[in-house]
């Protein structure tokens, strides 16, 4: 094949070139869809975080969330269309209702759902149609799939009416909670009035179709948890800097109650650029669950919770809140329709790298007032605006429409109180091109809050909360290794050597550890040196019963604050609370074994070192490494990453692992630290302070 | 300072965590899916509506780590395209994959264009539908030999004896419309 010509002559060569490849996207085009993924990649990622439990070492993290935290579930939204569903209706007059999976509805009277499940099966696939929800809003499909293969592709989904129509679906998602099953739903347009019969067809489904017939009816009384009316004007906060929060809509049961709460925003375009949470207090400071039970299918802007039943004579506060600082939300305005709020830039027909260029140019936008101050040409493609404000801006989005500019960031604030922002190009411009704004970030500062007295809980039912909760899961067995790797086993040995004596119960324990850390530029979590303070209860059998974690900042302020309770955990810094489905397990400073196990399993280096440790004590440091297969060079960074690792030091006389350190390894084979943790302090106690006591009293466990 | 971009998989690593990264991949890609798309197509605003869709699942697929690092991401993004190109096609059924380009208004016509483009076009209106999806594959997506190959289940001699038949299919004609 190597003699092969795949030239062509010249002037077919131009028209192929001109015919296939002069076409570019528009650069409106490309940046808006930059900043689009970055911000859907923001909520995956921040979904992924779990921010819930906020275990500082990488080894402890995996080892607790086995021991601890939920079952790992994928969840794939896929957006097929733009026209996003904007959740509930609203209709005074007509009464709104909760449906567990669906949400809310708007009205009860005229929902439909399906008359029973209805099973299919083709090849190896088994489809379970659970639930159908329809309602004027939309048709809502709930499936249980089983036998999948572990590469799928893409599947598509219509309902056919008995009048033959064809209505694809608007939007999917899939949770896929075991290595061959997955929970489905779709969301359809809604039906024609009444419909109740109906085909469901899945193109492609693990390989396979599906055309199920379903049967709808309407929804009888005692389906549907009836909302109170509702109480518009008092439920819902100030409006402070364009922000406004609402609870929806509540639905009391004798065992629980159900609620909607949403943000509202003064602008178009304006939305909160983070995850949220809410906390629900008492006048007593009791602090009750708000177990977020937002179906995937809804949009950012409203989520749905469920917490305790409640007698009557509560004085509730529901409070907005989003990590780290609850009174400064990042919000953004999208201005990417208005073409007027530019100036025109002139790079020169040669700038060079480093050039720098003082501009002067006033933008205004939505109220907000620019000025251009500089440009510098911070590589062969990348040029770096500032700008100053008056007002409290965070971050300007930008974008031209030259059709050489490829992306654009969304802006980082100066140390002078100005910001800057980065538009990249295919190569700079040789000439003159407009510089617009499409969106500006800043933080609405307030409160918002929410008083609210709730009805008493339906059917008189007992609505005392309780405090504890018992393990109802087996103990968490550790695993036996499989290894004969002497290291390996010299490790566990000193770790359960180490542990003994914290097993044993009933007991608290104390323990402390800082960490340095080494974060990349605009990294700015975890915090450079943070102090995790734990106190721990065991019972008489060793296994934890309540937890109270804190993290500090160098000068003692709490960053976050968790409380655990058997099973269910709140975090008092973010609100996210819930139960994690953990099983009760024993505590542990054993943070290296599994490391070490992974490291052999992917074929990782592990090297053992004996030295004196800084307090005179022999000490052994394991060191385990794990090779990429390529280079990495991330943006900002001198040298390509080729691994990365772990280092700890173990004192040898009481099994301690003292310190623990992660650290990538560069080109040249020296490592760069990313962070440093170690132990100042643990120690088995009768009881704790008071105030870790007040702490979790605070919690009122569903 | 001029950075060395790592490879794909090595990009798609650390877009599980790393915005960055993904906007990598994003930069690097987007004009080819869209110039494919365009192609296919033949509507920037379908064109626009269907790069956002890829892009979109290719994110989750690499968050939910659908994507496995087998040095085939750009042909993984491609068949992303082509799966929703077929799911717009099953959303106009009337629309036909030959007949779209032919409802649709055509961006090459809004162009003035040069005798030579004119007559690429109809040459290349004459290829089967297999060797015009090679073309565009190969010159608008910018798909290497090995990619092609792995988007379309053949080996890499296979697609490159295509590519070469093809080319020199239109060579030969390209020379005798010369004449």
């Amino acid at each position: 094949m190597s003699d092969m010509d795949l030239t062509l002559p010249q002037e077919l060569d131009t028209a192929i070139t001109e015919y296939y490849a002069t076409l570019e996207p528009s650069s409106s085009f490309a940046a808006r869809l930059e900043q689009e993924l970055r911000q859907r990649q923001g909520v995956l990622l921040q979904h992924k975080a779990n921010s819930r439990f906020h275990f500082s070492w990488s080894g402890r993290r995996e080892i607790m969330q086995t021991l601890r935290a939920r079952p790992i579930l994928a969840v794939i939204v896929v957006l097929l269309a733009l026209s996003l569903l904007t959740g509930v209706a609203y209709a005074l007059g007509r009464l709104t209702g909760f449906i567990p999976g669906f949400g809310f509805t708007s009205d009860i009277q005229s929902v439909y759902l399906l008359s029973e499940p209805v099973e299919a099966i083709s090849g190896d696939v088994t489809l379970s149609v659970d639930q159908a929800v329809s309602d004027e809003s939309k048709l809502w499909v709930n499936l249980t799939v089983t036998g999948l293969p572990e590469e799928q592709d893409f599947s598509q989904a219509f309902v056919y009416l008995s009048n033959g129509e064809k209505i694809p679906f608007q939007m999917s998602s899939s949770m896929i909670s075991d290595p061959d099953g997955a929970n489905l739903t779709y969301i359809f347009p809604s039906l024609p009035s009444a419909t109740s019969d109906l085909i469901l067809y899945i193109e492609n489904l693990g390989g396979q179709n599906f055309s199920v017939p379903m049967q709808l009816r309407l929804a009888k009384p005692g389906e549907i948890l009836p909302s109170e009316p509702e109480q518009s004007e008092q439920l819902r906060s100030e409006t402070q800097d364009g922000v406004t929060m609402v609870l929806d809509h509540i639905a009391p049961a004798s065992d629980k109650t159900v609620f909607q709460i949403s943000l509202h925003f003064d602008q178009p375009g304006m939305s909160l650029n983070n995850d949220w949470n809410v906390f629900l207090t008492d006048h007593n400071g009791a602090i009750y669950p708000a177990i977020d039970i937002t179906p995937d299918t809804m949009d950012g802007n409203a989520k749905i919770f469920q917490t305790s039943p409640f007698s009557g004579n509560e004085q509730l506060t529901v409070s907005l809140n989003v990590f780290p600082n609850a009174k400064e939300l990042p919000v953004s305005i999208d201005f990417s329709m208005d073409d007027a709020n530019g100036f025109l830039f002139d790079p020169g027909s040669d700038p060079a790298v480093g050039q720098i260029w003082t501009l002067d140019d006033v933008i205004q936008i939505g109220g907000f007032t620019l000025r251009a101050t500089r440009a510098s040409l911070v590589s062969t493609t990348e040029l770096l605006f500032e700008f100053e404000t008056a007002e409290n801006l965070t971050g300007v989005m930008l974008y031209t429409p030259d059709p050489l500019v490829r992306g654009a960031g969304g802006g980082i604030p100066l140390a002078n109180g100005g910001v800057s922002s980065g538009m990249r190009f295919e190569k700079i411009p040789s000439q003159p091109f407009e510089v617009r704004v499409t969106r500006v970030y800043y933080s609405a500062h307030g409160s918002w809050e929410i008083k609210w007295q709730p009805s008493a809980a339906p059917q008189g039912a007992a609505v005392q909360p309780t405090v504890t909760s018992a393990p109802t899961q087996p103990p968490y067995a550790t695993p036996t290794l499989a290894s004969t790797n002497p290291v390996l086993l010299e490790v566990q040995r000193l770790a359960q050597q180490f542990d003994a004596p914290f097993q044993e119960g009933p007991a608290w324990i104390h323990v402390v550890t800082e960490r340095t850390s080494n974060p990349r530029s605009g990294q700015t979590y975890p915090l450079p040196y943070l102090i995790s303070e734990q106190w721990i209860e065991t019972d008489a059998n060793g296994y934890v019963i309540r937890s109270v974690w804190m993290d500090k900042d160098a000068n003692g302020n709490t960053i976050q604050l968790t409380a655990t309770i058997g099973d269910y955990s709140v975090n008092f810094t973010t609100g996210d609370a819930g139960f994690n489905n953990g099983q009760p397990y024993r505590f542990s400073a054993d943070i290296l074994t599994r490391d070490l196990e992974r490291a052999e399993q992917y074929g990782g280096s592990v090297t053992r070192e004996e030295i004196t440790c800084d307090d005179g004590q022999a000490c052994i440091v394991i060191t385990s490494v794990e090779s990429f297969s390529q280079p990495t060079l991330l943006a900002g960074e001198a040298q390509a990453f080729v691994g990365s690792g772990n280092k700890v030091w173990i004192d040898l006389a009481t099994g301690q692992q003292i310190q623990f350190q992660a650290f990538w390894r560069l080109e040249d084979g020296t490592n760069r630290v990313e962070s440093t943790e170690r132990y100042l302090l643990i120690e088995k106690v009768t009881f704790p302070p008071q105030e870790i006591l007040d702490v979790v009293a605070k919690v009122i466990v569903p | 300072m001029i950075q060395t971009l790592p490879n794909d998989d090595t990009l798609v690593e650390n877009a599980r965590h790393d915005p960055d990264a993904f906007a990598a991949l994003y930069q690097r890609y987007l004009t080819p899916i869209y110039r494919y798309l365009l192609v296919r197509l033949g509507n920037p605003q379908d064109a626009e509506d269907i790069t956002s869709k890829v892009f979109t699942e290719a994110l989750e697929g690499i968050v939910h780590q659908r994507y496995r690092e087998n040095g085939n991401f750009a042909a993984w993004l491609f068949t992303i395209a082509r799966r929703r190109l077929i799911d717009l096609y099953r959303q106009r059924p009337a629309v036909l994959l030959e007949e779209a380009a032919l409802l649709d208004p055509d961006p090459f016509d809004q162009i003035q264009f040069s005798d030579n483009k004119t007559r690429l076009k109809e040459l290349l209106s004459q290829l089967d539908e297999d060797k015009q999806e090679l073309m565009r594959l190969r010159f608008a997506g910018g798909l290497s030999f090995a990619e092609i190959a792995a988007l379309e289940g053949k080996s890499e001699a296979a697609v490159k004896m295509m590519t070469y038949r093809t080319i020199q299919w239109l060579r030969e004609n390209w020379e005798a419309k010369n004449v």
